[in-house]
């Protein structure tokens, strides 16, 4: 046993422990999207998880933010702790807390998050914290200027008096942006923020997100099926293949010198897609079997 | 066979105000059985209408779409049977372009006795279990009785160029067809893709915003902006030497993860 305030000081921020999720497929059926998930994500730092689509990134990453749908059928285990605080069986209003005070969230299509009857200020104006700026309305509408800005908006007056309708792609992605960092939060959960979105808005949106987390110092969770957009923006990166982490370690080091097979193999296919030189490669299933076996044997 | 489009221009009119908007503005683009063909651009910069056009899927404006010199719009009713055999569409939505409620066999025979491939049934099915081998979905036999939402989306994604495949094209127009699958999957498809190329000669018209992938596959590209080709020319040109500023900004905007150096 540490005493309290040690715990304190070494506390993450969030520290998701054995975390599995149960999904239902049909009546009696159900299949296990999360397998025994550890992670861990400390104040101001930057995390990616990459995989491919049915990994269980984004399950997980819904797991964190508390976004499961609430049916009996949905079934988690484990231990998702924010700055330990434990979140697993927490009421609706807890997780709303968090949700308020401490984790901002970005998802690859803004139009299921956005009001589409609300101008956007408004919307900025409603992730404002009362505590901050109280009921002075000009002080929140500066607020609410300010963060658009952050975001990369030159006209941030007239982007808040603007319907998400009136803009396009890549400006209702920084939007999110600054609905999520106006908050002030200690996380941002984004899940493919830029997957829907052309190369070049792709660039600016995410070179918004990545200046403002700086100046913030607001830890993230980036999760992506791209690995050019984990490289460049985050720390440490966590593999996912069929609903474990295969491997984990300095984004860096893990792109340059996987040690997993199946992180071997998906490197591999990305790069034969870019470079010139080299045969178009994909997984074979004779690979993908035995990952699925060990995958097997493992839970 | 030529596959050309002249001069090609699609107005619209616009939603509210009485203007109007020009998806495509005078394009002009050539495409071969063979050769692989990209048309590159940006959401909104009029490819996709452009392919819908070069589909025979909706009219051009002005301008004319014409396969070895004759006009589509001149073609007769069994001229345009043939025309919608031999340039076949290959779309980005596997989901969406396949019936849910249609097994595999059937999603690839239908079309195969409509377009009189094929008659019998046995032969139906053989061919059905031909195209499927060639697009690497082998042993074939357990895909027939499928439904699409059994298979994954690389699968579905080369059903449709199966079925696509089936009709003997010449060419293939694919509008962002492997766009939404995962690296692997994507590399698959695009081997399948290639290797048709290689042994039955068919030519491509890819239409994406994926420049890696354009550069790793494509023989000629065409860029696109706010409806006008801005730059064509041979792949090797305009990566190594763009000229229009366009090009040059799509061109530094791709993301590419640097491959590890070799020891």
């Amino acid at each position: 046993m540490t005493t309290p305030g040690a715990v304190r000081s070494e506390t993450p921020l969030l520290e998701v422990t054995g975390l599995e999720v149960f999904l239902p497929t049909g009546r009696d059926s159900e299949i296990q999207a999360v397998r025994h998930v550890d992670l861990v994500v400390r104040d101001g730092e930057r995390v990616g998880i990459v995989g491919e689509s049915g990994s269980g990134k984004s399950v997980t990453g819904r797991a964190i933010a508390g976004l499961l749908p609430t049916s009996p059928l949905v079934r988690v285990n484990g231990s998702i702790r924010f700055g330990g605080t434990e979140m697993v069986g927490a009421p609706s209003s807890e997780w709303d807390a968090i949700r308020r005070e401490r984790v901002g969230m970005i998802f690859q299509d803004p139009l299921t998050f956005l009001n589409p009857t609300m101008r956007i200020g408004k919307q900025v104006a409603e992730s404002i914290p009362a505590a901050r700026v109280g009921r002075d309305k000009r002080a929140r509408l500066a607020e609410v200027h300010k963060f658009l800005g952050k975001a990369g908006f030159e006209n941030p007056e007239q982007v808040a008096t603007s319907f998400p309708h009136e803009l396009s792609g890549g400006m209702r992605q920084r939007v999110l942006i600054a609905i999520a960092i106006a908050k002030l939060p200690a996380l941002i959960l984004a899940d493919e923020p830029t997957t829907a979105l052309d190369a070049t808005v792709q660039q600016r949106v995410l070179s918004t997100l990545d200046e403002t987390v700086a100046e913030l110092r607001t830890a993230m969770i980036l999760i992506s099926h791209d690995l050019a957009v984990v490289a460049g923006m985050t720390d440490r990166v966590y593999v996912m293949y069929a609903g474990r982490i295969v491997e984990e370690g300095p984004t860096e080091q893990v792109l340059e010198d996987p040690q997993h097979p199946y992180t071997q193999a998906l490197l591999r296919s990305v790069h034969s897609i870019t470079e010139p030189d080299t045969e178009l490669y994909s997984i074979p299933p004779s690979l993908r079997r035995e990952l699925n076996a060990e995958v097997d044997r493992a839970s | 066979m030529l596959l050309e489009a002249k001069n090609v221009s699609k107005v619209y009119r616009a939603r509210r105000s009485s203007g109007t908007v020009q998806a495509v503005k005078d394009a002009s683009l050539r495409a071969r059985p063979g050769e692989f063909v990209a048309i590159v651009g940006e959401s909104g910069s009029g490819k996709s209408t452009l392919a819908r056009i070069l589909l025979d899927l909706i009219p051009a404006s002005s301008g004319s779409v014409e396969l070895d010199g004759v006009p589509i719009e001149k073609l007769k009713r069994q001229g345009r049977t043939r025309y919608r055999s031999v340039v076949q569409a290959v779309l980005q939505d596997p989901a969406g372009s396949l019936n849910p409620r249609k097994r595999v066999e059937r999603a690839i025979g239908e079309v195969v006795r409509l377009h009189g491939i094929a008659r019998s049934s046995a032969d139906v099915r053989a061919k059905v279990l031909e195209v499927l081998e060639l697009v690497g979905m082998s042993p074939a036999q357990p895909f027939l009785d499928r439904y699409p939402h059994e298979l994954s989306g690389g699968q579905r994604q080369r059903v449709l160029i199966a079925r696509a495949v089936a009709l003997n094209p010449q060419i293939i127009v694919a509008d962002e067809a492997v766009s939404a699958l995962d690296a692997s999957v994507k590399a698959g498809v695009l081997r399948v893709m290639a290797e048709l190329k290689e042994r039955l000669g068919v030519g491509y018209v890819f239409i994406t915003h994926d420049l890696p992938l354009v550069k790793k596959v494509a023989d000629y590209v065409y860029v696109m902006k706010s409806g006008e080709i801005v730059e064509h020319g041979p792949k090797d040109k305009i990566f190594s030497a763009p000229e229009h500023p366009y090009t040059q900004t799509l061109l530094a905007a791709a993301p590419v993860l640097k491959a590890p150096k070799k020891p």
